[in-house]
């Protein structure tokens, strides 16, 4: 193996091992190196995940970020999505302290980041749709925008993630049940915004997303929800910035 | 055509400031990885600065000095931040930070051998093939001693002439490094070929609480000792570019300004030693000379993983 290489992997090997004995071998400068490398993971899942760290603390989330970032390195230099699996990651760690809403709240913050990230695309206006013939709607295809991203979780977690995603200041007592709750990503004037849905709108988005027409979509959804009004989750939604402009 | 003086570290906190700045001569320096996504505000706000000033795109992750390649997407993702930009400067780092599909947020240092260089020089060319310009290269700051067969300058003067690509001198880095790991900055900072000088960074360091080592924080305001380096280097090689580099502890940017106008006045004052032939001065894309595979290695990015000595 060639010697660089050799020096590379064995770099890199000490880089994440606190009891790598490579401090000794280069010096204390080796931690330097360890340090920057932990820090820069860390921080970056901490920009990613602001609401986790605000409801468990500093130091429980550098601790389970470093554990992460240890399993799951970055494959690639551009981390603004760097964390992935980091909902899932905490899912047992959380349960094991009782905060069964974690990673469902976790993943609000990867939405937010995803939704943030996103291609840009012209939305779906309510006037565009309206200059479409009324016996046409029904046979229309809504596309989702590329940054719509929705959520159905349960243990109250948009709740908690509303009330606690920074700047908002954590609510002083709150009480957490076991309600399953819908939240909505879109990013319709750049800032991304965070909208309740009903389970009949969280529906509706999943059969538009799987192909259905409009009309079949809507049907789908009054065979489950049959005070569903159409009408009006289809402006709430096309308000939101939800659907891409039509071709 | 403006020239470019000194700028500063873009950074989202100083949009509305740094996007309605009309300091003569003002730039700003982004790290591309920031902007390798699909769309959204933070495209959208470069885009917004770089209609209205000159941008350098400063890369942290092609990791030049690996053994392997420089990853074939990101020096795509990067070709096209620096098309976006339309890229006045375009820089990266003598170091690593890629290693077997990983990759480690910071820039790692190497032994400068014969091996490593031919590595370095193969991946610089890779590089400037890609993005069919010449790229800056900066000199790192270093916090372990290792075997080394060539002295840094040495080894970056090695590296300009088999690969034609420049250099950012990173005056704190210099410093730093003299510091850590022994040696005389200003000494450094004379043995560097002047020629191939494009741009010069100044930031701030750190004392480390534990050890005696400096750390590259780039969280302070520019040391003394780095701005008498500094000023001895421009009056000895004239005027280049030079951003006043600030990444962390962000102070209002009207702070920023004051330092960058310490910069910009002594540019002024060796404004005569411009060396005019030098495009890297002025705003507008360079075109790279071809041929620039000097050092003879065919740029392949396919399949090859390590450098064979």
């Amino acid at each position: 193996m060639p010697a660089l290489t050799a020096f590379q992997q064995t770099f890199a090997q000490g880089l994440l091992n606190p009891e790598s004995t490579l401090r000794e071998h280069f010096g204390v400068g080796f931690t330097v190196y360890q340090n920057t490398v932990a820090k820069g993971l860390v921080d970056v899942l901490r920009a990613n995940y602001p609401t986790v760290e605000q409801l468990v603390g500093a130091q429980w989330f550098d601790s389970a970020a470093l554990q992460y970032a240890h399993e799951h390195l970055p494959t690639q230099p551009a981390l603004a999505l760097y964390g992935e699996h980091f909902a899932a990651f905490i899912t047992a760690p959380a349960k094991l302290h009782g905060l069964h809403y974690l990673s469902s709240v976790a993943l609000l913050d990867r939405l937010w980041t995803e939704t943030h990230f996103a291609a840009d695309a012209s939305v779906l206006t309510a006037a565009s749709l309206q200059a479409i013939a009324p016996e046409q709607l029904p046979t229309l295809n809504l596309r989702w925008h590329p940054a719509l991203r929705v959520a159905w979780l349960p243990n109250s977690a948009a709740s908690i993630w509303q009330h606690n995603r920074p700047p908002a200041s954590p609510p002083e007592e709150f009480a957490i049940s076991d309600v399953e709750e819908g939240l909505l990503f879109t990013r319709p004037h750049g800032a991304v915004i965070a909208l309740r849905v009903h389970r009949a709108e969280y529906e509706f988005l999943q059969q538009l997303a799987a192909g259905l027409t409009l009309g079949d979509a809507a049907t789908a959804v009054l065979e489950q929800h049959g005070d569903a009004d159409i009408a009006s989750m289809l402006a709430k939604l096309i308000q939101a910035g939800a659907f891409a402009a039509l071709v | 055509m403006n020239k470019i003086t000194a700028g500063l570290s873009f950074k989202p906190e100083y949009f509305d400031a740094a996007l309605s700045c009309t300091a003569a001569g003002m730039w700003y320096e982004i790290h591309p990885e920031n902007y390798m996504i699909a769309g959204g505000p933070r495209l959208a706000m470069l885009d917004a600065i770089a209609a209205q000033h000159a941008v350098s795109v400063h890369g942290v992750g092609l990791s030049l000095a690996s053994a392997e390649l420089p990853d074939a997407v990101h020096l795509k993702r990067l070709a096209e931040v620096v098309k976006r930009t339309d890229a006045s400067l375009v820089s990266e780092h003598l170091a690593w930070s890629v290693n077997s599909g990983n990759y480690f947020p910071d820039l790692l240092p190497f032994p400068r051998n014969r091996e490593a260089l031919q590595c370095i020089a193969r991946n610089i060319d890779i590089a400037q093939n890609a993005l069919q310009r010449r790229i800056l290269i900066e000199n790192p700051s270093l916090y372990v001693q290792l075997q080394h067969d060539y002295s840094e300058a040495e080894f970056l003067t090695e590296l300009v002439n088999r690969t034609g690509c420049g250099l950012l001198v990173d005056v704190n880095n210099a410093y730093i490094s003299a510091h850590n790991v022994g040696g005389n900055a200003s000494a450094y900072l004379a043995r560097l070929p002047a020629h191939a000088i494009g741009e010069i960074h100044l930031a701030g360091h750190a004392p480390d609480a534990d050890t005696d080592l400096l750390i590259d924080t780039h969280g302070a305001a520019v040391s003394e000792a780095v701005w008498s380096l500094y000023s001895e280097l421009i009056e000895r090689i004239g005027a280049r570019p030079t951003l006043i580099e600030r990444d962390d502890n962000l102070p209002a940017f009207d702070e920023l300004l004051n330092e960058r106008e310490r910069a910009a006045q002594l540019l002024r004052a060796n404004s005569i030693n411009i060396d005019e032939s030098n495009a890297e001065v002025s705003v507008g894309r360079v075109l790279y000379p071809t041929p620039i595979s000097q050092s003879g290695i065919k740029p392949d990015l396919q399949g090859v993983t390590v450098c064979l000595r």
